[in-house]
């Protein structure tokens, strides 16, 4: 099977072009910015949250440069074309208008680089001789400098909300990066660092023209939880991208070499991967940094984006949707009414497309927003080492259901054991790493971990999140450890990373588009106040989440001071010997859990009979045995699975064997298993008493040793146990009763004789069994 | 002059009960040794014959049995129907020769029927593994090829059984027909395992496998009655002690200490010489390979490997490359099914692979292809094995404090220190005395959950013999016969059937202590002249606490 797409724009969200004045996307605040007549429009991407502002004196403006809105959406920067003042606008209050000339600005040759908000208060002002740090005050409609970087001249800069971070590309030759971070009460300024290769101006180019161009080869991305800034050059007739991994002490550099010829390129980061896309040739291909430089997973064929169509129909609604909207129409018709109208198809890889980071694309002439979605499954079956495939998804946030998919049909198709148990032992690596983070960071929370490097790293909004998808996820395996073994700790976690929301909540997130305006503005609000928590929050998430990064000099420190652990490092040893892996997979995002491999690959194969029984036995025993060798306690059901797998063999003594071997633990839920199993097993009701026995439930023996009708050999082990006289009156009376069932009078007489001292303190019960007594005799006596 | 004689092999006989004989020899499928005239051979099956008619009329079902005579002691084994094993061994004598006269006394307790019995039992599961069964033989081929077979294994078998155990260790040995199990940490074993099953799986022919290392246990995928007999001819062959020629003297001399005794010693492998040369004109068929001829090239390649040896043994021959030695077995739970049995050694490891008649096992490529699998993985597991064996016996000094024998029914595990240990200078009849004690432990009917511990002391025994010796100054054996009577009658007033427990004090020095708990079982040896009873009993904990503290006894 061909997958011809493996890329596709997602969520669109669209708007008139011609009917605005000026128009942006703000990748950081994540809104759609458009502006006409004075009145400031801001559709939230995700949560399609509208906004607005109206500022009269803007009414008849169409000279507008940039414009820039606070996060909470109260202030809005204003830089028009022709003059170098930067007017502000405050919403609340009184509507007010604030002109801010900096100083030297009548200086020729000034140019206005850019304005980025860092939060609602504080903003930065970038033009082409320094960097300046503002503060609106609120109290005074005005606005303070706080800070000021003379840097040289500046020829562009990047700038990412997320991580407050700001690059600067200065020097002569335009090569030299300064990079600062603005924290709420500090600002760190990052090393120096050299770019590769930068143009320079040519002759005829305007300076505006030039520090643009030099924007655009420049993003600071996320990529496997580490931040990076990346550069798209060309060299020797061929494109290739710069990754600067941005540290607090030191600045690391790699390259990829791409197949693109020509410098007409754009880049966008989904799920950890570098999507190229060469805008001549039209087609993307997507990058794995992480895959090592012969895995087939490395790079995927270029392939165009899959066709894109706008419904017309939907255009007019989403014009008729705003007029509309005041009266509240529900979205539900139109969306019916989708598939019978004619699609427009759209021209992909237009050059007017801006691709803002991490992952969105804007369409200025036919006015619509999307992000890139990447289709998991097609670049997952393209890759035909299996090993790569796995490993692969593996690495991605969202790839779950289609690794269970993947793992599912190899064990159908009676892939290799070896293959198999290599698998395993690599998802199990990442599960007990990320179970080790939880434990660790349990004991941990007293004392954070003094951070030395990637503090910048994820915003406090993922943080927050994958510790919430976390301590859901913790809650749900607690549950079910509870009645197995309630002191292990073992959590299965997703770590959410990529699009801010899960796709899959994307789309049902669409269907929210359409909401009264009242809920709007209450949502807003929330969302403030969430904001404002958020930014208290932020400097113990961001110790907290070093945890990860520091697990391994962490644990390195710990190795030297315990004596214990010198036989682990040595196991260790033997592992990368045996299977080449890394002590620890930090690639990891995806964790399955042993209840995922149960409920969703072998409990499946199982019930449909897919597999035979015996290669299920050799993957399960090969599941446990990695799990074994990581030292993760294995749960329960496993155990029970696999001995439910044997029986269906009758493979008794080979039970018996893993008994012996102490591959079977001693619990009670095993050992009540092995007693239902008497039947077919004989053997398996001393296995079930032994285990009990060893763990002292003498009630439980007795209750089994009853259902089986043996009486006399309860009362021989109650005799044995000297437990006569702990026995309940109940109990007593349940043996009797089992006794007078047997219908043998000496069995009975027996019984009865044996707890004669229990019974005679109850004379109805005495004279009851009395009763019975003389009845079996009789009976017995008439046979 | 005394001359003391062992107990002696007689006869081995095999026969069936047909009716409507022509010819009476018909019913003779083998009778060792075979140079007997067919008139005695006739006429010791007729009294086996009668022997059995006549215990019938007491017993529906004819019992495991065995009849003492004066001169001989005869075992029965009935291991299919109207199909008849005999043991004839000839009692020890103690010939006093006075001038011309003769006087020979025969002691009929040196021999154990139990010990012979387990023998022929063992005897015919091994021989059912390689031909299922006399019947079959008879069925589907005819009773002249059922001959051939029969003479070609028990002539290879019986040598190697031991018909006087002249001491403790060997009787309880031949006693228990157990297996050794290799012990290992759960990861180890895991890989074992997780190794066997992904051999099985890579190569669907494959159905069954044992792994072994040295002659323990490690994995098995048969059941158990079939993995004890192609255990027991695994460890008989590819792993053989080295043998001990003069085993039987220094236990013999042990006992007559003082004495002009010479015994004569049983030459078991001059009974039945086979050479090669036999072997070759041996005849061929092709579904029915011939015993002798296994036995020879296993033997033959193992002298031949070198200690990297890492190869098959049966399978492809190993000096010419287009032959091929494919032996076949029968396993299997409710049907028996043929299997080729591929055995390919590593090191100490063997591993059995019991594949499926296919005409793939006539090409080498199939054995290439499975060579390479095998060796890719084995390699690590052979070293680990190695490692674990280091450490074994590290821990396992800790074992030689304590002399013990363990043994599980449930899983024929038997583990013992008893051959770690020197022999024990034990009186004749204490030996018959404990092994008495031992059979009615190992026969008794099994109870789950016995009744109360009974202990039993036998105290000052050896006093009173050595008094009496004094005193009459008598011949010594017959003078422990009368006590191993007094001994004898004790035992069948004091045990009952359902032992949970026995101590037992010889020589006021040596205790031994039996204990029943299921199905498992432990004997145990302390040699400590100060302890009492009590004492016994605490030790007894002790070792129950370091070995068999997850093993549920009681």
């Amino acid at each position: 099977m061909q997958f011809r797409y493996y890329v596709e724009l997602f969520s669109p969200l669209y708007f008139n072009p011609k009917k605005y004045q000026f128009f942006k996307f703000d990748n950081s605040i994540e809104d759609l910015i458009l502006f006409q007549k004075g009145r400031i429009q801001g559709i939230n991407f995700y949560s399609n949250i509208h906004s607005s502002l109206k500022i009269p004196d803007l009414a008849n403006e169409t000279q507008i440069q940039e414009l820039e809105i606070s996060p909470n959406k109260n202030y809005v920067i204003i830089s028009r074309k022709e003059n170098s003042i930067i007017e502000i606008f405050f919403r609340f209050n009184k509507p007010l208008k604030y002109e801010y000339q900096p100083k030297k600005m009548k200086k020729i040759g000034f140019t206005l680089l850019g304005i980025k908000w860092l939060d609602n208060l504080n903003f930065l002002l970038i033009s082409n001789f320094r960097l300046e740090h503002m503060q609106v005050l609120t109290n005074k409609n005005g606005v303070k400098r706080i800070k000021s970087y003379n840097l040289g001249k500046i020829h562009g800069f990047t700038f990412s909300f997320e991580n407050r971070i700001i690059i600067l590309i200065t020097g002569k030759n335009a090569t030299t990066t300064n990079a600062f971070q603005f924290r709420p009460k500090q600002t760190i300024k990052l090393p120096i660092f050299e770019l590769k290769y930068s143009r320079l101006k040519e002759p005829n180019e305007t300076e505006r023209n030039y520090c643009l161009e030099m924007n655009k080869n420049l993003m600071i991305v996320q990529i496997y939880r580490n931040l990076y800034c990346v550069q798209l050059i060309q060299e020797d007739k061929k494109v290739k991208i710069y990754l600067y991994q941005l540290n607090k002490e030191s600045i690391s550099t790699c390259s990829i070499e791409t197949m693109i010829p020509r410098n007409k390129f754009a880049l966008s980061v989904v799920d950890s991967l570098l999507l190229v896309h060469d805008m001549e040739l039209k087609v993307t291909m997507i990058y794995d940094i992480r895959a090592s430089d012969d895995d087939e997973a490395k790079i995927t064929s270029p392939l165009s984006i899959k066709p894109f169509s706008i419904n017309e129909k939907r255009l007019i609604d989403n014009k008729s949707k705003k007029s509309l909207k005041n009266n509240g129409k529900s979205e539900k018709k139109t969306v019916k009414n989708e598939n019978n109208q004619n699609n427009q198809k759209i021209e992909l890889y237009k050059d007017q497309w801006v691709h803002l980071p991490p992952n969105f694309v804007l369409d200025p002439v036919d006015g619509f927003v999307c992000i890139y979605k990447l289709d998991l499954y097609s670049i997952a079956v393209s890759i035909t080492n299996q090993l790569s495939r796995v490993q692969f998804l593996l690495r991605r946030s969202n790839s779950k259901s289609i690794l269970i998919k993947f793992i599912k049909t190899m064990i159908i198709e009676n892939e290799k054991i070896s293959l198999l148990s290599y698998l395993f032992d690599v998802i199990n690596n990442i599960y007990n790493t990320v179970s080790y983070l939880e434990n660790s960071k349990d004991t941990q929370t007293e004392k954070p971990v003094i951070t030395i490097q990637n503090d910048m790293i994820l915003s406090p909004k993922r943080k927050r999140k994958i510790k919430r998808s976390r301590s859901f996820e913790k809650k749900i395996e607690n549950n079910k450890n509870q009645s197995t073994a309630p002191n292990i700790k073992r959590i299965g976690s997703v770590f959410v990373k990529g699009p801010k929301l899960p796709l899959e909540k994307l789309s049902k997130l669409k269907d929210l588009r359409n909401i009264n305006k009242e809920k709007l503005v209450k949502k807003t609000k929330q969302n403030e106040n969430r904001k404002q928590n958020q930014e208290i929050d932020l400097d113990i998430n961001l110790d907290e989440i070093n945890v990860f990064d520091e697990y391994e000099k962490d644990k390195n420190q710990k190795n030297q001071n315990q004596k214990n652990q010198k036989n682990q490092k040595k196991k260790n040893q033997n592992k990368k010997k045996r299977n080449g892996l890394p002590k620890t997979n930090p690639d990891g995002y995806v964790v399955l859990p042993q209840s995922d491999f149960y409920n969703n690959i072998f409990f499946p194969l199982f019930k449909r009979k897919a597999v035979e029984y015996e290669f299920l036995e050799s993957v399960l025993t090969e599941y446990i045995r990695s799990l074994n060798e990581l030292n993760i306690p294995v749960q329960v059901f496993l155990f029970s699975f696999l001995i439910e797998i044997l029986l269906q063999q009758k493979k008794y003594s080979q039970i018996y064997h893993l008994v012996q071997y102490k591959v079977i633990p001693n619990t009670e839920s095993l050992a009540l298993q092995f007693a239902g199993v008497f039947s077919s097993y004989p053997q398996a009701l001393c296995l079930a008493l032994d285990g009990l026995k060893m763990r002292k439930e003498s009630d439980l023996i007795i209750q089994i040793l009853l259902s089986k009708r043996r009486v006399m050999q309860t009362l021989k082990f109650i005799h044995h146990e000297k437990l006569k006289n702990k026995l309940s009156l109940m109990t007593i009376q349940t043996i009797l009763e089992f006794a007078y069932f047997a219908q043998d009078p000496l069995i009975f007489f027996t019984a009865w004789n044996f707890f004669q001292d229990q019974l005679k303190d109850n004379e109805d019960l005495w004279k009851d069994y009395q009763k019975k007594n003389e009845l079996l005799i009789e009976k017995w006596n008439q046979k | 002059m005394n001359i003391f004689q062992i107990p002696r092999f007689d006869s081995f006989f095999i026969f069936r009960r047909v009716i409507n004989l022509k010819n009476e020899a018909d019913k003779i499928i083998l009778y060792l040794p075979n140079k007997i005239p067919i008139d005695k051979q006739l006429l010791n099956i007729g009294f086996a014959q009668a022997t059995i008619a006549f215990s019938r009329t007491f017993s529906s079902s004819f019992p495991q049995a065995s009849l003492h005579t004066e001169k001989y002691r005869w075992v029965f084994f009935e291991p299919e129907p109207n199909y008849w094993m005999v043991f004839l061994i000839k009692n020890a004598s103690n010939t006093q020769a006075k001038e011309s006269k003769k006087n020979e006394k025969f002691k009929y307790e040196f021999t154990n029927d139990n010990c012979l019995f387990q023998a022929l039992r063992k005897g015919y599961y091994m021989f059912s593994l390689f031909y299922h069964s006399f019947n079959h033989l008879i069925t589907n081929y005819s009773l002249e090829e059922l001959r051939n077979k029969v003479n070609q294994f028990f002539s290879f078998f019986i040598p190697t059984v031991d018909f006087i155990q002249t001491s403790l260790k060997k009787r309880l040995l031949s006693l228990f027909q157990g297996i050794r199990y290799y012990p290992l940490d759960k990861n180890m074993f895991l890989k074992v395992y997780c190794f066997v099953n992904m051999i099985e799986s890579s190569f669907s022919k494959i159905k069954h496998s044992i792994f072994l290392y040295g002659s323990n246990l490690i994995w098995s995928s048969l059941n158990l009655s079939d993995t004890n007999s192609l255990y027991n001819f695994l460890c008989g062959y590819i792993n053989p002690k080295p043998a001990v020629e003069n085993e039987y003297l220094v236990g013999i001399e042990e006992f007559f200490i003082g004495k002009t005794a010479s015994p004569q010693l049983p030459q078991p492998k001059n009974y039945f010489n086979w050479s090669l040369e036999d072997i070759s004109k041996l005849p061929q068929n092709p579904d029915l390979f011939n015993y002798p001829e296994l036995v020879f090239h296993i033997t033959q390649t193992i002298a031949k490997a070198r200690s990297n040896f890492s190869d098959f043994i049966t399978g492809p021959k190993l000096d010419s490359k287009k032959n091929f030695f494919l032996p076949k077995i029968f396993v299997g739970n409710e049907e028996k099914k043929q299997h080729v049995l591929l055995i390919y050694k590593a090191n100490k490891v063997i591993f059995c692979l019991l594949v499926e008649p296919d005409e793939k096992l006539q090409t080498m490529s199939f054995y290439n292809q499975m060579k390479k699998r095998i060796e890719t993985e084995i390699e690590t597991i052979v070293n680990n094995l190695f490692k674990s064996e280091h450490i074994l016996q590290i821990s396992s000094q800790n074992e030689l404090l304590y002399k013990f024998l363990y043994f599980n029914e449930m899983n024929l595990a038997l583990k013992e220190t008893l051959s770690m240990c020197k022999e024990f200078e034990l009186r004749h009849q204490f030996l018959m005395y404990l092994s008495s004690i031992v059979d009615s432990f190992y026969n008794s009917e099994r109870l789950f959950i016995n009744q109360e511990k009974r202990y039993f002391q036998l105290k000052n025994i050896e006093q009173q013999t050595k008094a009496q010796n004094q005193e009459n100054n008598k011949d010594p054996i017959e003078n422990n016969l009368d006590s191993q009577k007094q001994t004898q009658t004790e035992k069948y007033v004091n045990l009952d059937q359902n032992l949970i427990e026995v101590t037992t004090n010889i020589n006021n020095s040596l205790w031994i202590v039996m204990k029943r708990a299921g199905s498992r079982l432990i004997l145990m040896l302390v040699e400590n002249q100060n302890l009492n009873i009590s004492n016994i009993s605490k030790e007894v904990d002790k070792l129950n606490a370091e070995f068999f503290r997850t093993i549920y006894l009681n």
